[in-house]
Parts: C-alpha cells; structure tokens; sequence
C-alpha cells in the first residue's frame, strides 16, 4: 500500500485553512474557535512531522519516503513529494515557529478568520515546495506560495504601500514566469517530469541551459532581498506590524534561498557554476549596504529585517561556495534563526503594543516597565548575533570558518556585515533598556502573560537542546 | 420516420420550453423566478436528450452529432444554466420578468445546438446567421434602459459578416454544383490549393467565426457586447457564445480548412497574437468591470487561436484545455459581479470595488481565486492549459510568441492587481446589498471548480480527450 504521509503534511493545514474559512460569522467565540483550529492543526502537523523524522534515517543524504502521484495523460505528468533531513528541519522549524506565533498572538487582531487561513494556506503550500521531489511540484508550490502573500498584505499592509504591492506582485509574478519557462524547457527535454536532483544533468541544445539557469536564478533571486532587486521585498516587509504577517513575509526569502539550495550545490552544471564569484559579490554588497543601513535606522522592526536579510545572504552565500558539505549546517543554523526571529517580532510587536496602551511616544526604556520581556528580548538577541546557546552559534561557526577557507576578503567582508548587524540590534536593545529614560521600574499588566513567557521560555529550551543535538527529538 | 422524430429531441425540448415561456407570459406571470426555473427545466431536459441521443441526428444530410458536439452542448449548458439561474435575480432586481431575454437564450440554444452539429456549410451558415440575430436581440434588451447605438452597429457590421460567409458559401455552392457538405469541401480545398478563389472563400467563411469571437483585427464591437450589455446579456457574451463559436471554429479547422494550414498558421498565429496585445493594453485602460473582462477574454482567446495554429489534433486539445480552464474561472469573476449591488443597483464600475473586502470578504477571496486563476497561479484551473501552451510553443520553437504572451500576461496582471487592489485598499464609498443567498452557492460551487480541476478530478483530461478526438473521425 502507497504511504501518503507526506501529502498529510500538505492537507492538514489546508484542511485547517478551510475550517477556519467556514467558522460562522455571527457568533461571539468564532475567533477562538478559528485560533484552537489553527493551533490543533500546527500540533497535528508537527506530530506528523516528528513521526516522518523517525521514519527517515538521519545519516541518508538523499530524497527518502517519495511518494508518486498521478497527475494527467496529457501532458503526461507524474508529481513526486520526498523528503530529506534538510528539508524535514525546515519544515518541523516554519510549522513550530507558526505554532509559537499561534500561541503568542493577541486575540483581538483584525479580521482574524482571513489572517489564519492566509497563514494554514500559507503553511500547507511552503510544506509543500520543501517536500517537492521534481521539477513541476516544485513549481507548484514556488509559485502558488506567493498568493497568501498577497493576501496577508493586501489585508494587513500599509494603505500607504498600495502601489508598491502591485509592483511587488508583478515581481513575483515574473519570477514564476521565468521558472515555468526553465521547467518546461527542462520538461521538454525528455517530455516527462524530471527528478530535482536530475535537473542538472538534462542535456540541452545550444545556448538553452543558459536560458534554463538564467531563469531558474532569476526566479530565486526574485524571492530573496538582494540588490538591486532587494526594493519591493524591503518596502512591503518593513510595512508589516501584525507579526505574523511579518513572519510570513520574512519567510519568502526562505523559499528563494531553499530553491538555491535544491538546485545549486550538487545539480548546477559547470559552465553555470562557474559564475558563482559574482553572485557572491552580490550578495556581500547588500549584506553590507543592508546592515549599513539598519545601523543608521531607528525603527526596530527594520533592524530585524535588516538583521533577517543579512542572515539569509550569509547563508546564501555559503551555497554558492563551491562545497556541498554545508548543506547540512545551513538547515540546522536556519532551524534556530527561524524560531528566533519569531520570537523577536511577536516580542517587538508586544513592545510596540504596550507603548501604544500606556500611551508612550518613545521606547527609550521601556523593558524597564517589562522585566520578563526584557529578559526574553535580550536572550533571543543576544542568541541571534551568535551567544553560543543555539544551533545558530556553532552551524555559522562552520559556515563561516568555509567562507575564510575559501577567500579572506569575502570572509572578512561577512564578518564585517554581521558585526554591522548585530552592533544595531544591540544598541537598540541598550535604547529599549535605558534605566535613564524609564520613569517608573514597573507596570502592572503591561508584562508578557504567563504563557507568553512560558512559550518563549519554551523555545528557548528547544534551541538549547538543539545546541547539544541537533536531532534530539528524532527517537 | 419515427426515430428521426425521437432525435429532434434534444432541440425539441427546448422548442416547447419556448411554449411553455410564451404561455406563462399570457398568463401574465410576472415573477423572473418563474421565468428563469421553466428555461433551466427545459434546458435540463435537452441535456439529458443529447446525452442519451449524443451520436443520433435528425438530419443527416446536414447535422451529425458525436462525442465532440455533445462536449460542446455540455459545457455551453453549464454556462447557461448558472446564467439562467443567476438573471433570474437580476431581472428581479430590476422589477422585470426577463420573458423575452430567457426566450431568446432558450433560442440562442437551439441555434447552438445546431451549430456544432452542422456538418454542411448551408445549414452552418443558417444557424449562424440565427445565432446573429439571436445576438443583436439580446443586446436590444441590454439597451432598453438607456438607448444606444449599439445594437444598431452590432447588426450592421454583422450583416455585412453575414453576407461575406453568404458570399463565401455561394461560390463554394456554385463551384461544387450544391455539395457543400464539409468532407466534399475539404476534398475540393485538398485537390485545388493553388485556388485563390477557394482561399478566399475559405476565408469568407472562417472570418465570421473570428468576429464574433471578438478575436484582433475583427474585435470592433467585441467590447460593446460584453462591455456595454446588462450583466446577464453580458454573461451570455462573454462565457455561453464563446464555448459555441470556438466548438464551430475548431470543428471547421479541422474538418474543413486542414488543407490550407500551411496558408492560414501564420495568419492564425498573427491574429492571436494581435488579440493578446489589444486583450491585455485593453483591459489596463478599461475602468469597466465588463470591459476589462472582454478584453481580458480576448487576451485568452488569442492564446487558444495561438494554440490552433498549430493544426495539429494534440494542439487542438491544448486550445480545448486552455479554453475550458479560462472559462471557468472566468465564470467565477462573472458570479462575483452578481453580488456587486448597491441600493438594488448592480455596480460595474472597477471603482466600486472600493472596500469590498471589508463587507464581503468571501466574495473578495471568491473575486482573487478566480482572478489569480487567470493568471495561471497553480494549482488553480489556468495554470494546467498555460503549462501545456508554453510547452507546445517551447517545442515548436515559437520563443518570440511564447515572449509576447508571457510580457503581455504580466501586463494583463497588472489590470487584474488593480482590481485586487482596490477591492482591499481603497476605502469604502458604497453600501453593498446584502447578497441572495442563490448568489454564495453558484459562487462557491464555480470556485470549486477552479481549484479543483486542476487536479484532473476523475481523470477529466482523458474523458475530455477522449470526446474531442473524435472530432478527427
């Protein structure tokens, strides 16, 4: 009997998106009820998730658990989904930071039905490109995920950004393009669907594998905030206050970096690889320019997107490295940055929320008012710039150490832009905990709830784990 | 004799759901309701007749139905029936009974019928010009309200196409002593193709199709029946006379005009693309609902028209997958405009979309799944006939065509973007009615449909395949 676990993974969500949509309007508790769906469903899912990590083994490198579905004669299209213990982090990672979010979020959030079944959507379509095992799921999911997207931000962007979300759209619509025509190009070739990791391998005519790359990095590059395509990501995210819009519009570069990932290391050929210096250029230019400009911004918000932006590029930047030993480490670092830039934005929106209920202008010292925000805000920044506690510390540790190994200078540079990065999200830190601006050392109710803080706390404790092992919950 | 009389079924059905019209007129029935439920009733029966009689003609010397002409009659009867079903409550809104308009759709379905079955010039050119006819009636209806010129233009340009398929057809009767059957034309087509006189007749006959199809150059009162019409004459433009004239048109090409593909590709495939160009600049200067969408139409029909250049069966297919696709989830826009009321008026203006999505978020979620279907997001419906259109062109080495539609499709997007843009960011200027309830089901079940053909539910494609095919034999 065919296993259909993956695709579990898939129609939880979806299904969860659904109920959430047919919740009634009329009734008083409808939001609860919409949020218990959509935590029951993350918890479902992350149960599924855990349970396919025990079915995996942790030392194969390739595609495990593939599942085959039949899709249409004409053109006769099989779908493959798989899974491998990369993308299986990447998974059980976007769903528990979904499920922190989840838990954490204020209950009286505007239309809160579109928000949740935006983000299930969301969920079920990104679980979905991470599981993809051929070219035209992979597609699928690239191109769909976009949607919710679009959807969260048309509901909860800024009226202000209203041409820019057209723009931006159409930016990633052009993106989608381009992939689908690298992946009928490559479809065409054998006139049937091709496996991700054989993608590389195909044999075209003439100048067509450069049109083939040539897309498939325009499309990725499309997703990811790098100059001078890094505008319309920077504008639509840094617009973002609802924080779970703004880990749903942080985890689009997420899907760019991970197409990368799929398609670069061991599939790209070598007459493509051999441009990868200038990518890497690229990349550090705006890590720089980014991380510059972060340091003279005063909005916190947009020192996290700084600081998520610059993450993504080092990571990046080590797939472009021509190893493919990283691969591994990257997942492990991105399992704990993922987790920790949830926890800061549901930490900074809780900041941002107080300072408008106590009526504050500034936020000079304002964790004064808030001891366990404080320590909770201080321990994830301090985790996210490299405290050796998480994952992150010793997998940047290993991919820094490949960047110095491979070129002084490109190493020195990404030391400069994370130091850069890490200076600004402290010195903010600093601002927030300023005793000389703080009027009073307390505020009653203005503090995290008890399961706020248990929840972060929580987090917290995985990510120590995962720094001892990284597949402690693998049983 | 008796058999004979049993086949008329299908057009049989609809002829005494005309009666049964006319009879409740004199009784004097003022509800559309009444008037709506009696043309889907009938509309229903002919369905069911045709599925029974699929491959049974009362005609054979100019009729023959097949698995190909039911396809056709099935997909034009969804149509008409949503659109049945939903005028009744524009009708009602506006205090008419809509006798004449259900009269004339349960017409326009008999001239369908025949249409697709004809397998002779003569009778294709009669159900044609009845079609015509049937046309310029239903946009006299749209008109009633507020007067204009036209239907008048309508039925003066089409006469003047009516008479070049006449022209065509006379000397297609004249040169073949009177056999005009479409085997016997195409062998004639097949032995003389250095024939100018055969070409151009050819082309008399086949430029109709492509003017009422609103395809570029012959798109000139493309915009003034869908754009201009009220929303059920509209809706009867823009999905239902589609569904047939593109069933004719490729019936035509192939069992008809396949002599001549090597002189019509090119002109088929400029054609197309001059409808992809105008399709989507139209519909980004277009501040009407309706006339975005005629345009947006025809954006579309060109990428089929693209695909039938080809003159090839699997080609062909495509074309069908991709039409089918688009119209259905063009059918999902349409059911979103019924919802469109303020104060018992319906709204057609992109401006009032303001703030929709603050009142109506679901007929806003319905409006963006049907638009991002358009665009060919997977895994919705579009997506499954533009992966097959890009395919077909990257093989056939079509790269600057397949740059035209995929540069104007962004394009075309932007038009739809705004929509999305203002339905969710501009502030609210009207009061929307609260919706029929009749409204939220047709929308929901079209919307299913969207999503869910793109799965190929059932193994849709090959049954659809299967019943096109035979459109060869």
């Amino acid at each position: 009997m065919d296993s259909y676990i993956l695709l579990l993974l898939i129609v939880i969500p979806l299904l969860g998106a659904f109920f959430s949509l047919a919740a009634k309007n009329d009734r008083a508790d409808t939001a609860q009820n919409v949020y218990n769906v959509s935590i029951f469903s993350l918890m479902a899912n992350i149960g599924v998730i855990l349970y396919v990590f025990s079915c995996c083994n942790t030392r194969e490198t390739g595609m495990q658990l593939v599942e085959r579905f039949y899709w249409t004669e004409f053109p006769p299209i099989t779908l493959y989904l798989g899974v491998d213990i990369f993308s299986l982090l990447l998974i059980l990672s976007v769903n528990f930071a979904f499920l922190i979010g989840e838990l954490c979020l204020h209950r009286k959030t505007e239309r809160s039905k579109t928000l949740i079944a935006s983000e299930l959507l969301f969920i079920s379509l990104v679980n979905g490109f991470f599981l993809a095992a051929d070219i035209i799921t992979f597609y699928i999911f690239f191109a769909a995920s976009a949607a919710p997207l679009i959807i969260l931000i048309s509901t909860y962007g800024s009226q202000r950004k209203k041409t820019v979300l057209v723009r931006f759209s159409l930016y990633n619509l052009i993106g989608a393009l381009l992939l689908l025509v690298a992946v009928v190009m490559m479809y065409n070739v054998h006139r049937q669907n091709i496996l991700l990791g054989a993608a590389g391998k195909l044999d075209f005519q003439g100048k067509a594998e450069y049109v083939v790359w040539l897309g498939i990095f325009l499309a990725f590059i499309s997703r990811l905030p790098i100059w001078p395509f890094h505008y319309w990501i920077s504008s639509i995210n840094s617009s973002l206050k609802n924080p779970l819009v703004f880990i749903v519009g942080n985890l689009i570069p997420l899907i760019g970096l991970y197409g990368f990932i799929r398609f670069w290391p061991n599939t790209v050929p070598e007459t493509i690889a051999v441009y990868a210096p200038f990518f890497e250029a690229v990349c550090i230019i705006t890590m720089l320019f980014i991380a510059l400009v972060s340091l003279s911004h005063k909005d916190i918000r947009y020192k996290l997107f700084a600081y998520t932006t610059v993450y993504y590029l080092l990571y990046l930047t080590g797939v472009f490295l021509p190893t493919d030993i990283l691969k591994q480490n990257i997942g492990y670092s991105l399992f704990a940055y993922i987790i920790i830039i949830t926890v800061l934005s549901f930490l900074i929106s809780h900041i941002d929320y107080q300072k408008k209920e106590l009526g504050i202008y500034g936020s000079s010292g304002i964790l004064c008012y808030m001891p366990r925000t404080s320590k909770c805000l201080s321990l994830f920044v301090l985790a996210g710039i490299g405290l050796p506690v998480t994952p992150l510390f010793w997998n940047n540790f290993i991919i820094l150490s490949e960047i110095f190994n491979y070129n002084l200078i490109l190493g020195i540079m990404v030391m400069g832009a994370l130091f850069i990065v890490a200076l600004s999200l402290l010195e903010e830190l600093f601002r927030l905990k300023d005793k000389s601006s703080a009027a009073s050392a307390c505020v009653l109710g203005a503090d995290l709830s008890n399961r706020h803080y248990a929840v972060y706390i929580g987090s917290l404790l995985v990510l120590f784990f995962s720094f001892f092992k990284p597949l402690w919950f693998v049983f | 004799m008796l058999h004979y009389m049993v086949y008329t079924l299908p057009e049989l059905s609809l002829f005494f759901g005309l009666l049964h019209l006319c009879l409740l007129y004199l009784l004097s029935y003022d509800a559309a309701k009444v008037y709506a439920r009696t043309a889907r009733f009938w509309l229903l029966a002919s369905l069911f007749c045709s599925i029974l009689l699929y491959d049974k003609t009362f005609s054979p010397m100019f009729f023959e139905n097949n698995a190909y002409t039911l396809l056709f009659k099935l997909l034009a009867g969804f149509f008409a029936y949503i659109m049945l079903g939903l005028s009744a409550m524009w009708f009602g809104a506006e205090n008419r009974t809509g006798c004449r308009y259900y009269v004339l759709i349960l017409c326009a379905l008999i001239g369908s019928n025949l249409l697709l079955a004809s397998s002779n010039l003569l009778a294709t050119l009669f159900c044609y010009g009845l079609l015509i006819y049937i046309n310029y009636r239903l946009l006299a209806i749209s008109y009633e309200k507020l007067p204009s010129e036209a239907p008048t233009r309508y039925m003066g340009l089409s006469g003047v196409v009516v008479l070049l398929f006449a022209a065509g057809y006379g000397y297609l009767h004249y040169r073949l002593d009177g056999d005009v059957e479409y085997g016997v034309l195409r062998e004639a087509f097949a032995e003389n193709k250095d024939s100018f006189r055969l070409y151009m007749a050819a082309v008399a006959v086949v430029v109709p199709v492509m003017y009422s199809l609103g395809l570029a150059p012959f798109h000139i009162t493309a915009e003034d029946k869908v754009g201009k019409g009220i929303l059920p004459v509209s809706h009867y433009f823009a999905l239902f006379l589609p569904v047939v004239l593109w069933g004719t048109l490729i019936k035509m090409d192939t069992a008809l005009l396949a002599p001549y593909q090597n002189e019509f590709a090119p002109v088929y495939a400029g054609f197309a693309l001059l409808s992809v160009i105008f399709g989507a600049m139209g519909a980004n200067s277009r501040i009407n609902l309706h006339r975005i969408f005629a345009y947006s139409s025809m954006y579309h029909f060109g990428i089929v028209l693209l695909l039938l250049s080809f003159f090839k069966l699997e080609t062909d297919f495509a074309a069908f997958v991709y039409l089918f696709v688009c119209l259905l989830s063009l059918n999902g826009s349409y059911l979103v405009f019924y919802s469109l009321k303020s104060r018992g008026e319906y709204l057609a203006s992109v401006t009032s979309l303001s703030g929709l999505a603050e009142t109506h978020p679901y007929t806003t979620g319905a409006l963006l799944v049907s638009l991002f279907s358009l665009i060919g997001l997977p895994p919705l419906a579009v997506f499954m006939g533009q992966f097959d259109c890009i395919s077909i062109l990257l093989r056939n080495g079509y790269f600057i065509s397949l740059g035209i539609v995929l540069f104007f499709l962004l394009v075309l997007a932007k038009a739809y973007l705004d929509i999305m843009k203002t339905a969710y960011f501009e502030k609210k200027v009207k009061i929307f009615d609260t919706e029929n309830r009749a409204v939220p089901l047709y929308t929901v079940f079209c919307i299913s449909c969207i999503v869910l053909a793109a799965f190929n539910p059932g193994n849709l494609l090959q049954i659809l395949k299967d019943m096109f095919y035979v459109v060869s034999l």
